[in-house]
């Protein structure tokens, strides 16, 4: 590797706890269609070098509850639900990142067979249950 | 692309002090980023919010800290080009 393709990246911060129960319910905001998805992996690769997107998990608490009370799912009109389990079967690794219940899914690359594989991991999307009905 | 905002943000990646960091590559053809300033932030789903623009860095991108409630709450604060 030539000097200039050095690129320094800030590493990606993990928090030390232990993995949660499969059956954990995660949760992704927006209908995650594949540009987008592939928006943020690309996004997180430019910040951390890992090509990741970004859920959370209902840990505590219930998903209207998490939909309502999270800064960042509710700034959105869906949501699309999955599971520890399922996505640690799809088979992904998920990194306890930043603040819980803030986690990653780290990708692989962006192939036709990684994306299509992330997005069935999720149900379909449904209307964000959390969202204030004035908006 | 043809959008309502000026930075495509993906909200999912906020930390819990509102803050997010995000490319120059994800601002919109035309908008100059300028840190102190604010800036309609969004993405194809979710609902635009308004930001401050923290830093602004060619190699390390820009921090911005996304202000809870409507852009229309916050209006008064987006500079008029």
């Amino acid at each position: 590797m030539e000097r200039q393709d050095l690129v320094m990246v800030q590493p990606l911060p993990i928090r030390r706890e232990q993995p949660p129960d499969d059956a954990v319910v995660v949760v992704r905001a927006g209908v995650m269609d594949r540009p987008s998805l592939e928006r943020a992996a690309r996004q997180c690769f430019g910040g951390w070098g890992v090509l990741a997107i970004s859920v959370e998990a209902v840990i505590g608490t219930t998903v209207d509850q998490a939909c309502r009370t999270s800064p960042r799912l509710s700034q959105y009109r869906q949501v699309r639900l999955s599971s520890i389990g399922r996505l640690i079967r799809g088979p992904f690794v998920l990194l306890p990142t930043f603040e819980a219940p803030h986690f990653s899914v780290i990708l692989p690359d962006l192939s036709d067979l990684t994306v299509p594989r992330l997005i069935r991991c999720f149900d379909d999307p449904i209307p964000n249950p959390g969202l204030d009905p004035s908006r | 692309m043809t959008t309502n905002y000026d930075i495509w943000v993906d909200f999912m990646t906020m930390r819990n002090d509102r803050r997010l960091w995000t490319r120059l590559e994800d601002i919109r053809p035309g908008f100059v980023p300028i840190a102190g300033q604010y800036a309609i932030v969004g993405c194809e789903d979710a609902f635009p919010a308004v930001a401050q623009i923290i830093s602004v860095d060619i190699e390390d991108g820009m921090v911005l800290q996304v202000l809870a409630g409507s852009v229309e709450e916050h209006r008064h604060l987006l500079t008029t080009a």
